[in-house]
């Protein structure tokens, strides 16, 4: 275990909820069955931590995270909190506590977030608000061969509409982010999440997300990730009350030796809830992708309706896909459906495009933005779908 | 303008052109005949340049370039146009934003200046009442749930819009009832200018009702057999192909 020289603790808040130390934990191998596919050689490393700096340049409408460190937003937003690890009241950290607790997972990089974690913000969205402007979360590293272990929590009060995006930016040469993010929905909220990871060439993250929802609520989540070279992100949701609505979605574009690992989780503990799952990726070069997309329906989901897709897209014949769809269903009443595809180009449609002057590298780059628009057309946020799909053009990915 | 010399090709293990002869001038319409399997779709894929067909022997002369020497999308910026017989449905990528992008690398390559937004959808609207294609239907994907007879439209619809000096309609009267096909044939006779040219494959008599070609050949095991006027076309309507057949076994 090399992971971390010093861990420090939190700064702004005691935050150690499992009281576990790193070296309760050993690295995940191979040999276990969710690291099956993605070696975690690449993050097992020495990695220096930051110090606060306090000249982060705050967004006015946004949270910055730099470092590890969270920048609130200068601006106010309507309707909206921003808190603070070392400003949170004892039931905000009752509140987050409770959060945290729903994870059951207890493994190495949860003992390195607890241990090494050097910020956390609590986001609510106030009951019966309608939040229009998307609220924006920056994530940057700054600073060479450091690792980032930042805590966000957001809770949508009962009844409130509001929209995140998270920008994970790539500034340093090397680096590891490790990313968690805790969110409830309560009753009759509605929660989306866009995100796009294009971080640099050697930076890994380790996104670990935890939903839960509550009766009638809706959540929506899409990852686009348009670069990094070892990225996993650990998507687990847990459907709480009846009559919810979900939809994860995601694109994953390797290029060169880049490995992107999505790994979801649908936990339908309750009847009649309806899910929606649809992850693309397109492989380019030694690229690597893995997929594991697990529903599990309990004895008492009845009526679940639940709906999963994975399709691939080999660019090169030394790209290579991994892709497991994991349904339990306990239930018998159950609409269930999942299907995975990994496949070539569609050969004829490339000469159509060539046959009518596009070159071939301008007619696949179309092809690939035909494959991955159902995953595009999820994101609800104009501006921000503007700005991935000119992500994907800057990185050569699609075409204009 | 084109000029087609003992061709030869075959996919994979199966010769199918053995010594195939043609020559197109400037602003000519050829119709080229035959029964099935005689070879005529093979001859308009190996002018577009698909790869699954590998020339064996012969030559290709597109303007006094090598043509066999072009990859696909150099002959279609030269000026050659392939009409599909199965246009490629593309779900996913809309037809102005292809369009938008062929248009623009043929300009180009001919070294004309981009379009601007409003020169392209003027352009778009004029081509587009050629064929009576309804304006939503540019606005689709490719060819994404059309009928037989609106993608054959919209094959017409983009050969009006690339401009091309030569068309090679494969099959386009196949799947068109008779509005289609008379639609379809208004769109590329108004396009006969004198001199653009086109090479009309077809199975049957009916498209060249509406089509009168200059000149018609009849291809059969890979060869042209009989080249004659648009009369020969009317005795081939008239007695099958069964004569030719025997014919050429006689020999």
């Amino acid at each position: 275990m090399s992971i971390v020289a010093e861990l420090k603790p939190t700064s702004t808040f005691s935050f150690k909820p499992n009281k576990h130390s790193v070296a309760d934990f050993a690295m995940p191998t191979t040999r276990a069955e969710s690291w099956k596919y993605t070696r975690v050689g690449a993050i097992d490393s020495t990695w220096k931590q930051a110090e606060r700096n306090e000249s982060i340049v705050a967004l006015e409408n946004g949270i910055r995270i730099e470092n590890g460190f969270i920048a609130l937003p200068t601006g106010q937003t309507e309707g909206v909190t921003f808190t603070a690890g070392k400003n949170l009241s004892v039931e905000q950290q009752a509140l987050v506590l409770s959060l945290l607790a729903k994870e059951n997972r207890r493994d190495v990089f949860d003992a390195i977030s607890e241990n090494a974690s050097n910020d956390l913000i609590l986001i609510e969205i106030q009951s019966g608000k309608i939040i229009e402007e998307a609220i924006s979360i920056e994530i940057e590293n700054m600073l060479n061969d450091s690792m980032s272990a930042p805590y966000v929590f957001i809770v949508s009060k009962e009844n409130s509409i509001a929209k995140f995006t998270i920008d994970f930016k790539g500034k340093t040469e090397r680096s590891f982010h490790l990313v968690q993010l805790h969110a409830h929905v309560e009753q009759s909220a509605q929660l989306e999440i866009h995100q796009l990871q294009n971080t640099s060439k050697n930076e890994c993250v380790l996104l670990r997300e935890s939903i839960s929802q509550a009766e009638k609520s809706v959540f929506k989540i899409t990852t686009v990730t348009a670069r990094g070279t070892w990225v996993r992100n650990e998507l687990n949701i847990r459907i709480e009350g009846q009559h919810c609505e979900t939809f994860l979605s995601g694109a994953y574009f390797p290029k060169h030796d880049q490995m992107i690992d999505n790994h979801t989780f649908v936990d339908h503990q309750v009847a009649n809830c309806y899910s929606n799952e649809l992850y693309k990726g397109v492989l380019f070069d030694n690229g690597k992708g893995v997929f594991n997309g697990k529903v599990y329906v309990h004895i008492d989901a009845q009526k679940t309706n639940a709906y999963q897709s994975n399709a691939n897209i080999m660019m090169s014949d030394n790209a290579s896909m991994f892709t497991k769809p994991e349904l339990e269903i306990y239930a018998d009443d159950v609409k269930c459906s999942h299907g995975s595809t990994t496949g070539q180009f569609n050969e004829e449609a490339l000469f159509y495009l060539r046959a009518r002057g596009l070159s071939e590298e301008s007619a696949k780059r179309l092809l690939v933005s035909a494959f991955t628009s159902d995953v595009m057309n999820r994101i609800s946020i104009p501006s921000w779908k503007e700005y991935v799909l000119q992500t994907l053009i800057q990185n050569e990915i699609i075409t204009e | 303008m084109l000029k087609i010399e003992n061709l030869h090709a075959r996919i994979e293990e199966k010769e199918i052109l053995k010594g195939l002869s043609l020559t197109i001038g400037e602003g000519e319409v050829h119709a080229i005949m035959g029964p099935n399997g005689s070879g005529k779709s093979t001859l308009a894929s190996v002018l577009a340049g698909r790869e699954d067909y590998e020339v064996t022997e012969g030559t290709v002369t597109f303007n006094g370039k090598d043509l066999l020497d072009m990859p696909a999308e150099e002959r279609a910026r030269e000026g050659l146009f392939l009409a599909f017989q199965y246009p490629v449905e593309i779900p996913g990528v809309s037809n102005m934003n292809f369009l938008k992008a062929a248009v623009g690398e043929i300009r180009k390559h001919r070294g004309l200046e981009a379009l601007t937004a409003k020169e392209f959808l003027q352009l778009v609207k004029e081509k587009s009442q050629l064929v009576e294609l309804d304006g939503q239907l540019a606005n689709r994907a490719v060819n994404e749930g059309f009928s037989g007879g609106e993608k054959k439209r919209n094959e017409i619809f983009q050969m009006a819009m690339l401009n091309p000096s030569m068309c090679v309609l494969d099959e386009t009267d196949s799947g068109l009832d008779i509005d289609a096909l008379r639609i379809v044939s208004e769109g590329v006779n108004a396009m006969r200018d004198g001199k653009r040219s086109f090479v009309i494959i077809t199975h049957y008599q009916r498209l060249l009702d509406h089509i009168v070609p200059d000149f018609v050949h009849v291809l059969y095991k890979g060869k042209i057999v009989k080249s004659g006027t648009k009369e020969l076309a009317l005795e081939l309507e008239e007695k099958g192909y069964d004569w030719l057949k025997e014919m050429e076994e006689a020999k």
